[in-house]
């Protein structure tokens, strides 16, 4: 979808920059539940992970934790440079650099469409209005939208909330997108709607981290997936490797169920 | 680090408790060197000397000779009086009226209506205040009293109606027999979903048999009317008795509400299912119906007990000496304000959380476990 | 019911459209032997009531006759003493020539109250709109800058209620959210303060705030800080309203889901701008109907003040009776006063009806 706009040829991963992320010996629990073991994981920049596993895997709980939604109890996360501790100030400056995109979309359903994407450019980035209202447009128009501007979420179909919830992330101009499931809540037909506009969001050269069970989307973009099972990775691979030939029975298991 | 999340969070939570022990402190010191200065003392002994208030009328009996602490005790019983009567009044007329007002019958349904509607738009205070002043409008005088039910008369003098009496041992055993009914319903009603319809009378049955027998000092004084005055019965004077119609109709208005609420609250799809299985509809009701709208009624029905404690204050616009009341005259006559503060903020704080406790109790052994 | 039922013509004619609401009203009347049951029982009960209170009320009342003795002589109610006092009623001892100010105020805060529980008409401005119109209403009331001066121990009747009852609202609200806000904190000490500071306000008889209020704050006030009744009321009615209120709002914050809260959070949007911008806006939606009814409920509490000494409706009817030229018709002027907060508070009602109806979609 972007070809029109832009020939810009996505630059790739270097693994001679500092990495986007990084989590070294990350633990989290719920009270006695251990949600995440020793998770270490680097995504450096331009990359694009598909994040996958069975539910309850403890998937969306680890992208949850770049943006500090949820506190992890040991190791390290390292985002961009900065690393996250209870210093909220840090916080504020890591989450100002990190979109994310809900499986539920969570727009505000107070405020228009374009109150939705102006809102944080405005008071958190301390956009003038017109200038935060320009950018709004140019991303509405990117996810193929702008006529819906003026609208309420609630008058919006799933697909259209869902890619405004993407132009909404898009307005901070942030560095890295996480998304947690964005097709999961959503009739079949208007998945792939919102799947193109991520595509053309990847060959961009955005920073993405994706937890998806869309695995056309996976062999079409991902640099590497991570398999996620029972609060462990328990693989990372290119795409072509891990659907080819994975290499543990737990993803063989899960490769089998969800792909018929 | 001010930045810091733990070190913030705490010095965000020590700025008001500052604050609010500096406002104390300041509050307590100049209240203190104000009573200092106009050699006003303090402290609690006041309460054992000689009251020398009037109280009008009392549920107890009081001489203005008794103590301060007598006099607390006696509004007390007033306000705990006005509040049970009222309570059980408005739920029994509550029920009926709720009820009806979902009556396919217009008429029955739309003079239930009226009743809600006035009772919940009207404050409480007007309405206690204009029935007060229809008293000697519409009753007739002593010589011509109404006579409603057996017993019971009417006139501008007040109520008249048949006093129980009994000594202190009887009234004990007869609470006693109703807290062991009680407590048997809501056992009945945590293990059975709902209690067996007989089983909480027929344990009051028993124990009253049981007083009985037991030749217990127990006797009912009914009122004769001599002509010119009553003999024996108990006498309710207009002021109490328009505190107790006023607020039981005002009650009756919102406990209404909260019926008809619980019964809307229990879709049809409970009696189909119920039908369905083949139950008759005196066991739906019982067991599938009754059940979930008392989950739905008690709460509300609670807070709104709690509101008939807290309006009994309104006794003070007709007169009649309720509990605040008579705090209210101790504190002029004694210039023991701080004390008599305590003593009316905690009195009623105790009286109201030992209600919503009671409800709590009884909401958690009704209450169905989701998820 | 069949003893009721009439032959239908065969041809359709006018009255058949008639015999058609007749058959279905006596199918309500006595359709079912409860229902028959019903309809006597409330039958007796409305001619024995009815047909007296009309008497009452209408029949044998003085209506427009202005001199007294009329009143002395009918059976019925005295609504000529209502008409000739109704200016002190409703305005209490309020200079004569100047009550026309009184008026103006009751009307405009009417008004602003009805405008103010639209959601379409939120906005920073509205909080303009109000202070704004409060100034106005002080000035109305209290004159100066051209208008005579009145001091506020010669207010009473219906617009002190009103002031009462807003300004006790409006400086509760804010507070109101506030205490929410800290019920709802993970901060212990916050939230255990919140809790207690509002389940002890709402666990007390507001008469006794309001007598705890005026024994008080002598005591703990210089003689020359010390507030006069109005400001002592209106300091215990706030405290009142703000912990009902904050109860309100919190049902409001409960029904926001977690995303909300995580999307802002994603955006980097701190704290408080979170709660002002994504928040509050919905919190304070889904509470409308409840608000509404806490007003209504600030509106009969307000009768209260009565009892401190201060110059409402209730106090202004019992003065207006005072007057030994009339035969002192008590319970025509308590139903007529009765009947004013009834229309104040079953509009609002029927008003707070009408936005829960068309729902949370308010746009």
């Amino acid at each position: 979808m972007l070809s029109s706009t832009a020939k810009r040829v996505p630059p790739m991963p270097d693994p001679n920059d500092p990495p986007a992320i990084e989590m070294t010996g990350m633990n989290k629990w719920y009270g006695n539940f251990h949600v995440l073991k020793d998770i270490n994981l680097t995504v450096l920049r331009g990359e694009k992970l598909v994040i996958c596993g069975p539910s309850g895997s403890g998937k969306s709980t680890m992208i949850r934790c770049i943006n500090r939604l949820e506190e992890h109890q040991q190791g390290q996360i390292v985002v961009d440079g900065v690393e996250l501790t209870n210093d909220l100030n840090k916080i504020d400056v890591i989450r100002r650099d990190i979109g994310m995109v809900f499986q539920h979309f969570n727009l505000f359903p107070h405020l228009t469409i374009l109150e939705n994407l102006t809102l944080a450019p405005i008071w958190v980035r301390r956009m003038r209005r017109e200038q935060a209202e320009q950018t709004a447009m140019y991303y509405l128009e990117r996810v193929k939208i702008p006529d819906q501007a003026h609208k309420y979420p609630g008058q919006l179909s799933g697909g259209q909330q869902q890619r405004v919830a993407i132009a909404r992330a898009l307005c901070m101009s942030p560095k890295i997108m996480l998304f947690d499931e964005p097709t999961s809540a959503l009739d079949p037909e208007m998945v792939k709607e919102v799947l193109d506009a991520m595509v053309a969001l990847a060959e961009d050269g955005m920073t993405m981290l994706c937890v998806t069970h869309e695995m056309g989307f996976a062999r079409q973009v991902a640099d590497r997936i991570v398999f996620m099972d029972k609060s462990e990775i328990i693989e990372m691979n290119t795409p072509a490797e891990f659907f080819s030939h994975p290499r543990h029975q737990r993803s063989k298991l899960f490769l089998a169920q969800i792909l018929n | 680090m001010l930045s810091d999340a733990k070190t913030r969070s705490i010095i965000i939570q020590c700025a008001p408790v500052a604050l609010a022990a500096a406002f104390a402190a300041l509050l307590v010191s100049t209240t203190f060197a104000n009573l200092r200065a106009r050699g006003i003392p303090i402290g609690f002994d006041f309460l054992t000397m000689p009251s020398r208030i009037v109280i009008s009328e009392a549920i107890l009996t009081y001489k203005s000779r008794d103590p301060y602490y007598w006099a607390i005790v006696t509004g007390l019983a007033n306000t705990v009086f006005i509040s049970a009567v009222v309570i059980v009044f408005s739920s029994v007329l509550g029920l009926v009226v709720g009820v009806t007002r979902l009556s396919s019958n217009p008429l029955a349904a739309g003079t239930c209506r009226v009743w809600v509607e006035v009772a919940r738009n009207s404050p409480p205070i007007v309405l206690l205040i204009f029935l007060y002043s229809l008293w000697w409008k519409v009753l007739p005088p002593v010589g011509e009293a109404l006579n409603p039910l057996p017993g019971v008369y009417a006139s501008m003098r007040g109520f008249v109606v048949p006093a129980v009496s009994m000594d202190v041992a009887t009234a004990g055993l007869l609470v006693i027999a109703l807290a062991l009914a009680l407590a048997a319903a809501g056992w009945a009603a945590a293990r059975r979903g709902w209690m067996p319809p007989l089983a909480a009378p027929a344990i009051l049955a028993v124990g009253v048999a049981g007083l009985w027998l037991a030749d217990a000092k127990f006797s009912v004084d009914w009122p004769t009317f001599t002509g010119s005055n009553f003999k024996g019965g108990k006498e309710l004077t207009p002021e109490l008795s328009t505190i107790l119609i006023g607020l039981t109709i005002y009650t009756t208005g919102f406990v209404a509400e909260i019926v008809r609420g619980g019964v809307l609250s229990v879709g049809r799809g409970q009696w189909d299912a119920g039908h369905s299985l083949g139950l008759p509809r005196g066991k739906i009701l019982r067991v599938i119906i009754i059940p979930q709208m008392l989950r739905v009624i008690v709460p509300p029905l609670n807070s709104q007990y709690i509101n008939v404690v807290k309006n009994s204050t309104l006794a003070i616009a007709v007169g009649y000496p309720d509990f605040l009341a008579v705090m209210n005259t101790i504190i002029s006559k004694s210039s023991h304000s701080i004390e008599g503060v305590f003593i009316i903020l905690g009195v009623y704080l105790a009286l109201n959380l030992s209600l919503s406790s009671a409800a709590n109790w009884y909401n958690r052994r009704i209450a169905i476990v989701e998820r | 019911m069949k003893a009721l039922s009439l032959p239908l013509p065969a041809e359709p004619m006018p009255g058949q459209i008639r015999f058609g609401a007749l058959r279905r009203s006596a199918r309500l009347l006595f359709g079912t032997p409860l229902n028959a049951v019903l309809t006597l029982l409330f039958g007796v009960l409305l001619v024995a009531t009815v047909p007296p209170m009309l008497r009452w009320l209408v029949i044998d009342a003085v209506l427009f006759d202005p001199s007294p003795r009329a009143c002395r002589v009918a059976t019925g109610a005295c609504w000529s003493f209502i008409y000739a006092k109704s200016g002190q009623l409703l305005f209490g001892i309020y200079p004569l020539d100047e009550r026309w100010r009184p008026a103006i105020v009751c009307m405009l805060i009417l008004a602003l109250l009805a405008w103010s529980v639209r959601p379409a008409s939120w906005a920073p401005r509205l909080a303009a709109l109000w202070v704004a119109a409060l100034v106005l209403i002080f000035w109305l009331m209290a004159g100066g800058f051209g208008l005579t001066e009145v001091p506020t121990s010669s207010w009473g009747g219906l617009p002190v209620t009103l002031i009462l009852t807003v300004v006790a609202i409006g400086v509760a609200f804010p507070v109101g959210i506030l205490l929410a806000l800290a019920r709802r904190s993970t901060m212990p000490a916050i939230r255990i303060g919140a809790v207690v500071l509002i389940e002890s306000v709402r666990g007390l008889p507001l008469l006794s705030i309001l007598f705890v209020a005026s024994i008080m704050m002598p005591l703990f006030l210089p003689e020359a800080l010390l507030p006069d009744k109005f400001v002592r009321a209106l300091v215990a009615l706030t405290i009142f309203a703000a912990a009902y209120l904050a109860e309100v709002i919190r049902g409001g914050l409960q029904a926001i889901p977690n995303g909300q809260y995580e999307a802002a959070a994603a955006l980097g949007l701190p704290f408080w701008r979170t709660q002002y911008l994504v928040i509050l806006p919905q919190a304070i939606r889904v509470a409308i109907p409840a608000l509404a009814n806490t007003i209504i409920v600030m509106i009969k509490n307000t009768s209260l003040v009565l009892v401190v000494g201060l110059f409402d409706l209730i106090s202004s009817g019992k003065a207006v009776l005072a007057d030994p030229d009339w035969p002192s018709p008590a319970a025509e002027t308590f139903l007529f006063i009765g009947a004013i907060f009834f229309a104040l508070s079953f509009s609002f009602a029927r008003f707070a009806d009408f936005l829960e109806r068309r729902g949370p979609t308010a746009h």
